[in-house]
């Protein structure tokens, strides 16, 4: 059936060099941002630069805050993908396109946003405030949040496609086979489901770690509180541009390793 | 009778009215056109689906019973399904597939293994546990999912369309090896089909479901004896005979002999259609392979014209038009030429 290796005598592409040159430009848009980062890394200085006790706390930051973002969609977003594939309602619908919002979203939108609903006067914040004198902004946990917010709507939407379009006829036969409920979403469903989990989870995991501006408007720009890699890169530009080149080369490189373990599997594994 | 299905359901354009009892021991076949309701039969049975009306009942036991509020779910039921298409889990090996229901009843792992092994064994795939269910061929798939569904030990066996979705020439092999899981099971045994030749070579009793409902069911002989639709009469009225067959000629139970285009050797079914009989006044001339005399024994009315039956060494009935009845001067005693093409006579190990 793969037509696509098939040398046709009929060309699909028009004008060859029009589109050859146009396809170059294009990759250059792509590729040059990254040659520049590269051409002007601090090479001799990187050793250095990774060392500096903020760019650690940064990172380690970074890590936490992007882990547990990942964390959140595993424990809310799965069970939110799983009672939308579950049927069609206009409730699923709904809560589908709120879910999802934050994948269109102006980031700083979304900061606004999460500061009046959880922020010290927000619809929620407001109220926990009151009770318990604790407040959200500010905080990791703010960094956490803005980061699922943004982070797990791509694992939502990862999981209900995979969870949609495999084949529950397996479920059944489980069924038959003496399975309860939970060993059947263990050992059929999860399993069956799990490429599209994994993409939903790294991509997830992706956007949660480049996550800035709503970052930036909730969590605020604490050191060692909720400054992220992102964060720590953004302020370094103004002041210690070698310090910036070199969080940004650490995120691209990060970025890159994602992307291709999403296309290509886990190296030796099965794609 | 030991599964007995008294119930309605209805989704969609499909309407169930169902009465259907399978005895312990007996292998009912369930045949009828696509769209009838087979399926959702075998969903009903396994718990896939509930009974809107009516109740399913297993020896002494409820399965679903919606006026009690009885409802047992699948998992419950000890229904063993072979799907249509086999449905083997593409993440399990072969072994860890049919050792599945071992698990999940609570088997430990090395236990349940051993289980699915010998159970691979038995259905001649020893060796075969450490592939991939895309590693083998669809014959085989469905073997692996007999093996599954009989591992875990059920009380019932439904067989959903086994050799639907196997090539033909995988399909011999699996229908010896459904036949043998068959005799061999001890439960109600229920057999979907379309093709008549299955139900004859695999079931003890047949009924025929259309638009929902059991329009007919009784033996093979029963059934085709007096069809009642010509559904029925197309599919299930065909000429059934037990025998052997033997360099390219048929031995029937009875003595007649027929050639056939077949190349199977030894114990064998055959089927003839009732129209692929042509009846003459006269030795016909020409070529068919298969020519002989033979005295009307009966001649009956259905909705799609006369069936008109044979004694003798080839008890076969021909199915004709009313008209051709009166043109012949067809009647009870009267002797006729028959006349059958060697490519006419389906030939199936027995």
């Amino acid at each position: 059936m793969n037509t696509g290796n098939t040398v046709h005598t009929a060309r699909f592409i028009p004008a060859r060099w029009l589109v050859g040159a146009l396809a170059a430009a294009a990759v250059l848009l792509f590729a040059l941002p990254l040659l520049g980062l590269l051409a002007r890394a601090p090479w001799r200085d990187l050793g250095a630069v990774l060392a500096e006790p903020a760019v650690h706390r940064a990172m380690g930051l970074s890590l936490v805050s992007s882990l547990a973002a990942t964390g959140c969609a595993l424990v809310f977003g799965l069970p939110l993908a799983v009672w939308l594939a579950s049927g069609n309602s206009a409730l699923r619908t709904a809560a589908r396109l709120v879910a999802l919002l934050p994948l269109v979203l102006p980031p700083v939108v979304a900061g606004v946003a999460l500061l009046l609903a959880f922020g010290r006067n927000g619809l929620l914040g407001g109220v926990v405030q009151t009770l318990f004198g604790a407040s959200l902004p500010y905080t990791t946990a703010a960094t956490v949040l803005a980061a699922a917010y943004m982070g797990m709507p791509f694992f939502v939407l990862s999981a209900e496609a995979g969870l949609r379009s495999f084949d529950r006829r397996h479920v059944a036969v489980a069924a038959t086979l003496g399975a309860g409920p939970w060993r059947r979403f263990r050992t059929v469903t999860v399993p069956m489901v799990l490429p599209a989990l994994r993409s939903g989870a790294l991509l997830c995991w992706a956007r949660a770690l480049g996550e800035f501006c709503a970052t930036q408007m909730f969590a605020g720009n604490v050191d060692g509180v909720t400054r992220t890699m992102p964060l720590a890169c953004g302020l370094a530009m103004e002041g210690d541009p070698a310090v910036a080149i070199v969080l940004s080369l650490v995120l691209a490189a990060t970025s890159l390793a994602a992307l291709t373990l999403l296309r290509h599997g886990l190296p030796g594994g099965r794609p | 009778m030991s599964l007995v299905l008294r119930g309605a359901f209805a989704r969609g354009p499909l309407a169930l009215d169902l009465d259907l009892a399978i005895a312990t021991g007996e292998t009912l076949a369930l045949v009828g056109p696509n769209g009838a309701g087979k399926s959702s039969c075998v969903q009903l049975l396994a718990g896939l689906l509930r009974l809107q009306r009516g109740e399913l009942r297993l020896h002494d036991a409820v399965l679903d019973a919606p006026a009690a509020g009885v409802f047992v779910p699948p998992e419950a039921r000890g229904i063993g399904w072979l799907p249509q298409d086999g449905l083997l889990f593409p993440h399990l090996s072969v072994r860890d597939n049919v050792a599945y229901g071992r698990r999940a009843r609570g088997d430990a792992a090395p236990v349940a293994r051993a289980a699915a092994d010998a159970a691979l064994a038995r259905v001649g795939l020893a060796g075969f546990g450490d592939r991939r269910p895309q590693q083998v061929s669809g014959g085989e798939a469905q073997r692996v999912a007999l093996a599954r569904a009989l591992a875990r030990e059920p009380r019932v066996l439904l067989l959903d369309e086994p050799l639907s979705a196997v090539d033909a020439s995988a399909r011999v092999a699996l229908r010896h090896e459904l036949q043998r899981a068959l005799a061999t099971f001890a439960g109600p045994r229920l057999l979907v089909t379309h093709d008549p030749l299955d139900a004859f070579a695999l079931a003890d009793r047949i009924a025929v479901v259309e638009q929902g409902r059991v329009v007919q069911a009784g033996t093979a002989a029963a059934i085709g004896a007096s069809p009642r639709s010509r559904f029925v009469a197309d599919l299930v009225g065909l000429n059934f005979l037990r025998g052997h067959a033997h360099d390219g000629v048929f031995t029937a139970g009875s003595g007649g002999r027929l050639v056939v285009a077949s190349p199977i050797e030894g114990p064998a079914f055959a089927t003839v259609h009732p129209r692929a009989l042509a009846l003459f006044t006269s030795r016909p001339s020409g070529s068919p392979r298969n020519v002989w005399q033979a005295t009307v024994a009966a001649v009956e009315a259905t909705p799609s014209g006369r069936r008109v039956r044979f004694d003798g060494e080839l008890p076969l009935v021909a199915e004709v038009t009313a008209a051709a009845v009166a043109e012949l001067g067809i009647a009870v005693g009267r002797s006729l030429w028959l006349a059958l093409k060697a490519t006419e006579v389906q030939v199936a190990e027995a």
